[in-house]
C-alpha cells in the first residue's frame, strides 16, 4: 500500500481511511457534511499528493503533447488547462491538467490509477519524438478549496495578479489557481518539507482539512465527470461530457473517431436530479418509460439542493418521456439537468 | 473509540435493541453510523409488517454507502421513528437516543440467543480491527 507523506497525520486525525488507487487516505476527517459546507462556505484542504505529477522537457514536447491530446496545447507560460491524454484510438487514458512552465517545459498532474499508463504512453512518445520525461516524487500536493482561499493564500503570496487555471512558481512551489469542486482555489505541488509546513500553515489558519468523499460529493455537484465513472479509455470526449475539448484543427491520435462521435455521439452524460427520495447510486439503470436507455455513473445526495442527484450515461436522450431509476425494486422519477445550478466562487481572467 | 451502551443487545450487523415490557426498540451502533458517515436517507420496506428474524426490512443510505436493516428479531413493525428522514443526522448525532429507527412488538423472544450483550458486542468490536 502507497502513503503520502501525511499519512501518519491523516490516520491520527481520519475518522475512516479507505483504499483508493492503491493509496490509503482519508476518506474523512470530522463529516463529509462538514467538509462539504467548509469548501462551499469557507475553504477546506485536500492532501492530493497520489495524483501523478510529470515534467514533460524539450522541444520536441509541445508536438507530442499535441499528439496526445484533443484540445490545442496552451503555449503561454504560466497557463494551465484541462485536456485528456489520448489512446491512439481516441479513447481517454486520462484527463489531466497541464500546466506551461515554458513553451518547451510542460508540467502535467494525473490521476493516480493512471500513472502507470500515462508513463507507458509518454515513453513510447520521446521513443518516436526525443523528449525528457521526469516523474516528480518527493513532492505534495495540496488543494486549497473555497470562496475563501485567496484570503487564506494571500497570508504567504500575493495571488492579485492569478486567475484561474493560471499558475506561477513562488519559491520553490508551483501555486496553481484551479481545483475540481467548483469553487475558487489553490493547487500547490511542493517538496515534501516546504508541503508539510504548508498543511500546518493552513490548518493553523482555520481551514477545515477534508477527505475523498467531500472531494468526490464537491464535483459532482459541479457536474465534472471523473476517470473511472464518466470518463473511461474505451470512450472518447464526445461520450463524457468533454466535447468542449475537442479541437477540430489540429492533428491528434484518433480523430476521425472523434470527430464521428462528436457529431453523432454513441453515448450522451448528463445530470439529474432525482425527484423523489432515495439517492441514487453508480450502476442503476435509467429508463425511459419501460425502456433502459442507460446508467447512473455517478451519484449522491446533495447537501447544497438537499435531495439525490448525479450523472448518467445515456445511449439516447429523450426530453419528451419520463425518465426514471430502479432503486430497491421501485421507480423513482428523476429529471435531467444539462447544467449544474452550482454559482460556485471560480475567479476567472477576463480576455 | 465506539459507544456502547450496556443496558440493550446488538447484533453482528452493529444494531441495538432495546428490550422493555415486551416491545423492542431498533436502532444502528455508533460503530455502524461511524462508518457509514452522514446518514441522509432511510428506506423503510416493512413498515407495518410480520417479519422474520434477519429479514431485511430496511436501507439506510450515506452519502457513500447504502447499508440494509434487519429485523433482530422476528414481531411486528409497529412503529417507524418518522423524524429520521426530517432530520436524517440524528442517526450520526444521537445513535442510541433519537436517532432509533424503528420499534417492534409480538416479538418471538427464542430469537434473543442469536443476539450479543454489550460485553460480547465489544468484543466482537475488538476483533474487526
Amino acid at each position: 500500500m502507497e502513503k503520502t507523506p501525511f499519512y501518519d497525520w491523516h490516520k491520527a486525525h481520519a475518522s475512516k481511511m479507505v483504499t483508493f488507487a492503491g493509496y490509503e487516505l482519508p476518506l474523512s476527517y470530522s463529516s463529509i457534511k462538514e467538509e462539504h459546507a467548509a469548501v462551499r462556505e469557507r475553504s477546506g484542504l485536500f492532501d492530493i499528493s497520489h495524483m501523478a505529477c510529470f515534467r514533460l522537457e524539450g522541444d520536441k514536447a509541445l508536438q507530442i503533447l499535441e499528439m496526445c491530446t484533443p484540445r490545442k496545447i496552451e503555449k503561454r507560460a504560466g497557463k494551465l488547462q484541462y485536456n485528456v491524454i489520448l489512446h491512439e484510438d481516441g479513447g481517454i487514458a486520462d484527463d489531466v491538467t497541464i500546466f506551461t512552465k515554458e513553451e518547451d517545459k510542460f508540467i502535467i498532474i494525473a490521476n493516480a490509477a493512471n500513472r502507470q499508463k500515462l508513463r507507458q504512453i509518454f515513453t513510447k512518445e520521446i521513443k518516436k519524438n526525443p523528449a525528457f520525461l521526469y516523474e516528480m516524487k518527493n513532492y505534495v500536493l495540496l488543494a486549497l478549496q473555497g470562496p475563501q482561499s485567496e484570503e487564506v493564500i494571500s497570508s504567504l503570496w500575493s495571488v492579485d495578479d492569478l486567475y484561474f487555471y493560471e499558475g506561477k512558481e513562488v519559491n520553490s512551489c508551483l501555486l496553481l489557481r484551479s481545483g475540481y469542486t467548483g469553487e475558487d482555489g489553490f493547487e500547490i505541488l511542493a517538496p515534501q518539507a516546504e508541503g508539510m509546513k504548508l498543511w500546518q500553515h493552513f490548518l493553523a489558519k482555520g481551514v477545515q482539512p477534508c477527505g475523498l468523499a467531500a472531494r468526490d460529493l464537491l464535483r459532482l455537484e459541479a457536474f465534472y465527470p471523473l476517470y473511472g465513472q464518466e470518463i473511461s479509455d474505451h470512450l472518447t470526449c464526445a461520450s463524457c461530457r468533454l466535447g468542449w475539448l475537442i479541437d477540430e484543427d489540429k492533428v491528434y491520435y484518433g480523430k476521425e473517431r472523434i470527430l464521428r462521435e462528436k457529431a453523432s455521439p454513441p453515448f450522451v452524460t448528463l445530470g439529474f436530479f432525482l425527484e423523489e427520495d432515495g439517492i441514487p447510486r453508480p450502476g442503476y439503470t435509467v429508463y425511459a418509460g419501460e425502456r433502459p436507455i442507460g446508467e447512473v455513473t455517478s451519484g449522491s445526495y446533495s447537501f447544497l439542493w438537499e435531495r439525490g442527484f448525479g450523472l448518467m450515461r445515456l445511449k439516447e436522450v429523450s426530453f419528451e418521456e419520463s425518465l426514471f431509476l430502479e432503486i430497491r425494486s421501485q421507480r423513482k422519477k428523476i429529471s435531467i439537468v444539462k447544467k449544474s445550478p452550482l454559482k460556485g466562487s471560480i475567479k476567472r481572467r477576463r480576455f | 473509540m465506539y459507544h456502547i451502551l450496556p443496558e440493550l443487545y446488538y447484533t453482528h450487523e452493529h444494531e441495538w435493541l432495546l428490550l422493555q415490557n415486551g416491545k423492542a426498540r431498533v436502532g444502528i451502533t455508533d460503530y455502524a453510523q461511524k462508518s457509514l458517515g452522514d446518514v441522509v436517507y432511510l428506506d423503510f420496506t416493512a413498515r407495518g409488517r410480520r417479519v422474520n428474524q434477519k429479514e431485511v426490512v430496511a436501507s439506510i443510505e450515506s452519502v457513500k454507502a447504502v447499508s440494509e436493516i434487519f429485523a433482530p428479531l422476528a414481531g411486528t413493525i409497529t412503529q417507524v421513528n418518522e423524524n429520521i428522514n426530517r432530520k436524517p443526522e440524528l442517526v450520526n448525532q444521537d445513535p442510541y437516543g433519537q436517532g432509533w429507527l424503528f420499534e417492534m412488538e409480538e416479538l418471538d423472544l427464542s430469537g434473543l440467543g442469536e443476539l450479543l450483550d454489550a460485553k460480547k458486542y465489544e468484543e466482537f468490536l475488538k476483533n474487526l480491527s
